[in-house]
């Protein structure tokens, strides 16, 4: 068993006038160590996937399993704040804190110390690339790349075992782009966390282990 | 803290930085929390004044009635039998209006045989003739061991004009009425520059010491002032009672009087005050209201603006009720300071008269405080798979 099972799982969105159903039931083994990528066109799924694997909302139908305990059972809040990571597209950045501070911020729910948080966002701040002048500045001082690469610092620093990502290279340059996929796979392979993507750009899709296809809300894995 | 130690209070310390840095907002917030206490305070302030105000006014203004003929066009001729004034003065235990008036004015004229050409004045007060008073330009001299009290009881004595008396120590002074009547009064000081043909005696000086009752003589004047204003109707309506209805003598049906109630003013100036109490008591609740609807407002908007945040910070694994108390925390933080330098302000600008001032100031919080709860309340609850679908 993976460190996510992802069994017969269904979600459905409703409102007044129409019951979509997102996810279609979805069945899927996610180890540790390795690098998915889950490819597909706009509207196909993908982000309300990355969502139910977080811990945001729970399915309509199946259930996806954390080290085989069913997310109904556990306390989600805990599971996002111990377990899993999640970077998006738009960086999600809290503009009003510094980017040492958001970088910190899981360490201070976690109610780390903050001298000791604020040491260890300082340290993967650094490792990403980003120059101590800049720990003090807010977010919209910095450029997207920049940003992004806080939020990766962010989502890495309490050293979660699973790293969802939606569209982390969406708004960045190739380069940028490059950086992050081989980060996404150091972190993979040497550090054996899961490592989940959602993208649709070819390029990164490439550099995954596993290229999983969503299309209506069914999951299919690529042939190797 | 010792190093490594757990503690929430890099969260807490941030949430005060993040105040800071958004200071526009909560500037506003702390705004809105110090105009609904700073109003309250003041309409509290003003209206205790002018309660402070009405109350003094109903306490210390002297509402003075004047007893006039039937047709009240004279107060100084009223040939009114002097048991009028017993009962105003509570001299005759039936419907006496001893409760009603005090500061009672008569004065009664009788012709004296002796001294020759001389009246004798009898008076309750030296008020109570015109004559005597600093306006006119008299001064009553009276004499050691001698008040002005002394006029209101029975006792024999009286004021000369100081011509009488010619500069000589005068103790005594024999007064008699046309029909004969004498009695020897004790001269207890002279009046000057009063009419030189007055004797002033107690308006209630017995001519028999023996007598239970002075008899009755006609009284020229008669003025009094209402003694409770709060029971001002009341007293009117047994005032009117007594002198506008027959009944005192033989030839009842005979005397009919007037009173003229001067309370214009006071009626006026109460009324005015009424109005402006009802006013501000319309006006408090409904800027209670406002400021309660503004502060809502403003703590829902301000935090509705920053979902996002809580939805990312619902993401990271913040709780729903650690939402709820960061949001609501920061409101009542804000609503604190607001409020306490409101409080202040209104303090200083008017000091309260009474503890109501802490309940709608308290209120005014409350109103705040609710609106904070709901926007707190709406935005914990964040629907975080919707907000982070949406880039």
């Amino acid at each position: 068993m993976g460190v996510l099972t992802v069994d017969h799982v269904e979600y459905l969105y409703r409102n007044a006038y129409q019951t979509v159903k997102a996810v279609n039931g979805v069945n899927f083994d996610f180890e540790p160590g390795c690098l998915y990528a889950v490819a597909g066109a706009s509207g196909s799924g993908k982000t309300t996937f990355l969502s139910l694997l977080a811990g945001l909302d729970v399915p309509s139908e199946g259930r996806i399993l954390f080290h085989g305990v069913s997310m109904t059972e556990m306390d989600r809040d805990e599971y996002r704040r111990d377990h899993v990571s999640v970077i998006y597209q738009n960086y999600n950045l809290f503009q009003h804190l510094t980017v040492l501070e958001n970088a910190a911020y899981p360490l201070y729910l976690k109610k780390e110390p903050k001298r000791e948080a604020d040491a260890a966002a300082r340290e993967k701040l650094l490792s990403l690339g980003l120059k101590e002048e800049q720990f003090g500045r807010l977010p919209n001082m910095l450029s997207g790349g920049e940003q992004q690469r806080v939020a990766v610092a962010r989502a890495l620093v309490c050293g979660s075992e699973i790293i969802l990502a939606d569209e982390p290279t969406g708004n960045l340059d190739s380069e940028n782009t490059k950086i992050i996929v081989e980060l996404f796979q150091e972190l993979a392979h040497r550090e054996g966390r899961c490592v989940i993507l959602v993208t649709h750009d070819p390029e990164v899709s490439q550099g995954a282990d596993v290229i999983l296809h969503m299309r209506d809300g069914k999951l299919a894995k690529e042939a190797s | 803290m010792k190093p490594g130690r757990k503690s929430g209070a890099a969260l807490r310390r941030l949430t005060i930085t993040v105040l800071w840095r958004r200071r526009g907002i909560s500037f506003l917030l702390a705004g809105a929390a110090f105009l609904g206490v700073f109003a309250s305070a003041f309409l509290h302030g003003l209206t205790a004044r002018q309660e402070a105000a009405m109350e003094d006014m109903m306490e210390h203004m002297e509402i003075r009635c004047v007893v006039g003929n039937a047709r009240g066009m004279d107060t100084e001729h009223l040939n009114m039998p002097s048991p009028f004034v017993d009962r105003l003065t509570g001299r005759r235990q039936e419907e006496n209006l001893e409760n009603a008036v005090k500061s009672i004015r008569a004065k009664a004229t009788q012709s004296l045989s002796e001294p020759a050409n001389t009246t004798l004045r009898r008076i309750l007060s030296l008020d109570s003739d015109s004559a005597l008073s600093a306006v006119e330009g008299a001064a009553v001299t009276l004499w050691e061991g001698w008040e002005e009290d002394v006029f209101a009881t029975d006792a024999p004595v009286c004021l000369i004009p100081e011509g009488m008396a010619q500069g000589r120590e005068v103790s005594c002074v024999t007064v008699s009425l046309e029909e004969g009547e004498s009695k020897e009064l004790t001269v207890i000081g002279t009046v000057s520059g009063g009419p030189s043909d007055g004797i002033w005696c107690p308006f209630y000086m017995k001519w028999k010491d023996d007598e239970n009752i002075t008899e009755a003589f006609p009284v020229d004047s008669c003025s009094f002032v209402i003694s409770d204003n709060s029971r001002l109707e009341e007293c009117k309506k047994a005032i009117f009672e007594v002198f506008l209805e027959p009944g005192l003598s033989a030839e009842s049906g005979q005397w009919n009087y007037s009173v003229m109630v001067q309370d214009e003013i006071y009626q006026n100036t109460m009324e005015e005050y009424r109005s402006q109490l009802s006013m501000l008591g319309l006006l408090l609740p409904v800027l209670l209201l406002l400021c309660g609807g503004i502060s809502f407002f403003a703590a829902y908007l301000t935090t509705r603006s920053r979902i996002r945040e809580y939805a990312v910070m619902r993401c990271l694994g913040r709780k729903q009720r650690q939402i709820f108390a960061q949001v609501f925390g920061e409101q009542a933080l804000l609503a604190a300071v607001g409020g306490a330098v409101g409080g202040m302000a209104g303090f200083c600008f008017l000091p309260p008269s009474s503890p109501g001032i802490v309940w709608k100031a308290g209120l005014s919080l409350c109103l705040f405080l609710a609106g904070a709860a709901v926007a707190a309340g709406i935005v914990s609850r964040v629907d975080v798979m919707k907000w982070m679908k949406e880039e």
